[in-house]
C-alpha cells in the first residue's frame, strides 16, 4: 500500500481533492450529503462529464478535439427544433445527432491523418463550421422539446437520476476498454506514434476511433442539455470546450498523450461543476469561481508535468 | 505540345510548339514532370529580375523523365527520372574543361537567361542530369510475391524488424516492461472482452525468461533500464511476435559486451532453427562472427556477396570501398589459398 501510494501519488491528486472537497463541502453545509443535492450535482455534470470523456480519449492520442462544441450546438439545435412528441421520432432524431457526432469525429481524424495537419488547427476549422450549420438549423434560441423527451432523460428511480447510472455505466465501460486491444492502441499512439506504427498497429484506424469516439460522446452531451434545458440555441456548445479540456487536464490526463484515464476525467468534471457552490458555501463570491478553476487548472498540469519529470529521472516520487 | 512563354514583364503566353528535337548525340529529350515556381519567376514576371532576358520560358527547379537520347549519351538511359541542372554552361571555356562547369564564362541560369521547364518536352545536354535512383525489384516471401505497404502488413507476413533506434522505435520508454512486450500481441493475450492479465503475465513472464532481462519486476518503466537490457526488451518483444523473418538493423548499438554476446548466440539459434535473419550492421567484425552471408553494397548496388572462406574483414572492407573481391570461391575447402 505505501509502495503504491509512493509511486502513484500524483495520479491519485484528483481524487485527493474531490474527496476533500466533498468533506469540506458536507462540514460546510450538511445538505450538499443528501441524496437531492448528489442527484442535482450529477444531473448538472453529466454533459460535461460526457463532452470531457470523448475529450479525453482524443487527448490519449496525443490530439485536440475542439469540434466538440460544434457538434453539442448542431445536435441541440437538432433535437430541439426537429423532435415530435413520439417515441419513433425522439429515436430517429436521436440517432440523426449521433450519427452528426461520429461523421464530424471520423471526419476530423481522417483529415488529421491524412493531412498531418495539427489537430488544434483541424477540429478548430471544424468547430467553426459545425457552429455555421447550427445557425442555418435554428437562427436563434428557443425550439420545443417534447415533454416525454425530458422526463426519460431526466427521470429519477426513487431519489437516484438516470444520469447517475449512466456515469457509473461509463466508468465501468471504460475500465473495460482501457484494457482492450483498441483501448491500448489509443494510449499507444499517444505516447509514441513511431513506435506504435512499427508495432504494426493501424494509426489511421486508433485516430478515427478515438475522434469518432470524442464527436458519438458530443452528440450524447447535446441530446441530454437539450433535455436539460428544454430549448436549444446555436451557441450552446462553445462553453463546453475548454472546460472539457480542463476537466480531463484535471483529472490526470497529460496533453501530451498516452497517459491519464476517462476515471479522473469524470472526476475533474464534478470538481468544475460543484466548485462554484463549495464558494458560494464558504462565502466567497461565485465570481471568483473562474479563477479557482484556473488556478486548479494550472496546479494540475504542474503536478502532471513534475511527476512526468521524476519519471524520467528514473526515480519514484520521494 | 505546350510551353509558358513571359514574353515581355507583366506578359504570359501560352504557345502551342513543335516537340523540340535533340541537336547533338550528347543531348537528351526530357518529358517534364515537374517544375517549380519560385520567387525569381515573379521577378521575371515582374520584370525586375536583372539577370532575366525576354521572351523567357521560366522554371529553374526542373524533374522529368527521358524519353530520347543521342547516341554518346552512356549516363542516364530512356526512362530514368532525372533532375536537370539549373546551370547551362558553355562546356568549351577554360573553367568548364577544368570541370568547374558552375563558374563557366558564360554560365546561364535555366528559367532566366537560358530557357526553362515550364514547357512539356525540352532538351538538354546528358551530362546536365541528374539519375534519380528510384528502389526497384520485388520482394518475395516464400518464392511468392509480396506488397508490403505498411508496418502492419509485414507483421501479418511473419517478417518481425529491430528497429535503428530502440529508444524511439523500439520501445516506448516511459512505459513498462510488460506493457512493450505484449503491445504487438494484445489479441493474442486477450480473451472476448479484455486483455487476460493471467495470459499477459505469462507470455511476459516467458520471454523476460528467455532473454534473462534483468529488471525488479516486469512493471519497470523501460527507460529505467540499461542499453542492453532495454535492447533485449524490443528482442523479447520481437519473439513473443513468433515470427519467421528477423530483420535487424545494428542491433548492439550501445549494448555491453555481454548482452553482445548472448545476441550473437540467440541470432545463431535462430539460424539453426532455419528462420533467417537479415542482419545489418556497421561493425565489420560483428559481421563476420555472426552471419553466414554477407552482401556489401557499393555505388547503389550489390558491390559483393561473400560467403564461407571469401567472407573477410578484409572482402567487406575492400567491398565497400569497390575493390573486387579476393576469393571467389566459396564452401570449398582446401581449393583456394
Amino acid at each position: 500500500m505505501r509502495k503504491f501510494v509512493k509511486e502513484n501519488w500524483i495520479a491519485m491528486i484528483p481524487y485527493v481533492m474531490f474527496v476533500i472537497m466533498v468533506i469540506v463541502m458536507g462540514a460546510l453545509n450538511t445538505n450538499t450529503l443528501s441524496l437531492r443535492y448528489i442527484a442535482n450535482k450529477s444531473d448538472a455534470a453529466f454533459s460535461l462529464i460526457l463532452v470531457a470523456a470523448g475529450q479525453t480519449l482524443v487527448l490519449l492520442t496525443g490530439g485536440f478535439d475542439l469540434s466538440v462544441g460544434g457538434v453539442i450546438c448542431i445536435t441541440n439545435c437538432l433535437a430541439a427544433s426537429r423532435m415530435q412528441d413520439s417515441v419513433g421520432s425522439m429515436l430517429l432524431w436521436a440517432g440523426i445527432c449521433l450519427a452528426v457526432g461520429v461523421g464530424t469525429g471520423l471526419f476530423n481524424g481522417y483529415v488529421i491523418e491524412r493531412t498531418k495537419l495539427q489537430p488544434f488547427i483541424v477540429t478548430l476549422a471544424t468547430q467553426y463550421v459545425c457552429y455555421g450549420i447550427a445557425l442555418f438549423i435554428m437562427k436563434v434560441d428557443g425550439g420545443n422539446v417534447p415533454a416525454a423527451y425530458i422526463n426519460a432523460l431526466l427521470h429519477r428511480f426513487g431519489p437516484l437520476p438516470l444520469s447517475m447510472f449512466l456515469i457509473v455505466l461509463l466508468v465501468a465501460a471504460w475500465m473495460i476498454f482501457k484494457n482492450t486491444k483498441p483501448g491500448l492502441h489509443i494510449y499507444a499512439i499517444g505516447s509514441s506514434e513511431g513506435a506504435a506504427r512499427l508495432n504494426g498497429i493501424s494509426i489511421m484506424k486508433t485516430r478515427l476511433l478515438a475522434y469518432g469516439l470524442s464527436g458519438a460522446f458530443a452528440a450524447l452531451a447535446g441530446l441530454f442539455r437539450t433535455a436539460q434545458v428544454a430549448s436549444g440555441s446555436p451557441t450552446a456548445g462553445a462553453d463546453f470546450v475548454m472546460i472539457s479540456i480542463s476537466a480531463a487536464v484535471i483529472g490526470g490526463t497529460a496533453l501530451s498523450g498516452g497517459s491519464g484515464g476517462m476515471v479522473g476525467t469524470v472526476v475533474g468534471a464534478l470538481v468544475l461543476r460543484t466548485i462554484g457552490d463549495l464558494l458560494v458555501f464558504m462565502k466567497v463570491s461565485s465570481y471568483w469561481s473562474s479563477l479557482v478553476q484556473g488556478v486548479l487548472l494550472i496546479l494540475a498540469v504542474a503536478a502532471s508535468s513534475y511527476g512526468t519529470l521524476l519519471k524520467r529521472r528514473g526515480g519514484g516520487a520521494a | 505540345m505546350k510551353e509558358v512563354v513571359v514574353v515581355e514583364p507583366g506578359k504570359v503566353e501560352i504557345r502551342e510548339v513543335p516537340v523540340p528535337e535533340i541537336s547533338s548525340e550528347d543531348e537528351v529529350l526530357i518529358q517534364m514532370k515537374a517544375a517549380g515556381v519560385c520567387g525569381s519567376d515573379h521577378h521575371i514576371y515582374h520584370g525586375s529580375n536583372p539577370c532575366s532576358t525576354y521572351p523567357r520560358i521560366p522554371g529553374h527547379e526542373n524533374a522529368g523523365i527521358v524519353v530520347k537520347t543521342g547516341k554518346n549519351v552512356t549516363n542516364v538511359k530512356e526512362g530514368d527520372h532525372v533532375i536537370v541542372d539549373l546551370l547551362s554552361s558553355c562546356g568549351e571555356c577554360y573553367q568548364c574543361r577544368a570541370g568547374r562547369k558552375n563558374v563557366c564564362e558564360h554560365v546561364r541560369v535555366r528559367g532566366s537567361g537560358a530557357d526553362g521547364g515550364w514547357r512539356e518536352y525540352f532538351t538538354a545536354p546528358a551530362l546536365s542530369l541528374y539519375g534519380v535512383i528510384r528502389a526497384s525489384g520485388d520482394i518475395r516471401l516464400r518464392g511468392k510475391k509480396v506488397t508490403l505497404r505498411s508496418p502492419k502488413e509485414s507483421i501479418r507476413n511473419g517478417i518481425a524488424l529491430v528497429p535503428e533506434e530502440r529508444g524511439i522505435q523500439g520501445l516506448i520508454l516511459s512505459e513498462s516492461i510488460r506493457y512493450n512486450i505484449s503491445l504487438p500481441v494484445l489479441k493474442k493475450i486477450s480473451n472476448p472482452f479484455q486483455v487476460s492479465p493471467k495470459k499477459e503475465h505469462a507470455v511476459v513472464d516467458q520471454y523476460m525468461e528467455a532473454l534473462q532481462i534483468k529488471a525488479e519486476s516486469r512493471e519497470m518503466a523501460a527507460s529505467n533500464l540499461s542499453g542492453g537490457n532495454q535492447q533485449k526488451v524490443v528482442m523479447a518483444k520481437i519473439l513473443a511476435m513468433e515470427p519467421e523473418i528477423f530483420l535487424m538493423y545494428d542491433i548492439t548499438r550501445g549494448v555491453d559486451v555481454g548482452t553482445k554476446k548472448e545476441m550473437f548466440t540467440m541470432v545463431r539459434d535462430f539460424a539453426r532453427e532455419g528462420r533467417p535473419v537479415v542482419f545489418f550492421s556497421t561493425d565489420v567484425e560483428e559481421l563476420v562472427k555472426v552471419c553466414d552471408r554477407v552482401i556489401v553494397m557499393y555505388d547503389g548496388k550489390a558491390g559483393a556477396d561473400l560467403r564461407g572462406d571469401a567472407l573477410t574483414k578484409e572482402n567487406i572492407v575492400g567491398a565497400s570501398i569497390g575493390n573486387p573481391v579476393e576469393v571467389k570461391t566459396y564452401g570449398e575447402e582446401g581449393e583456394q589459398e
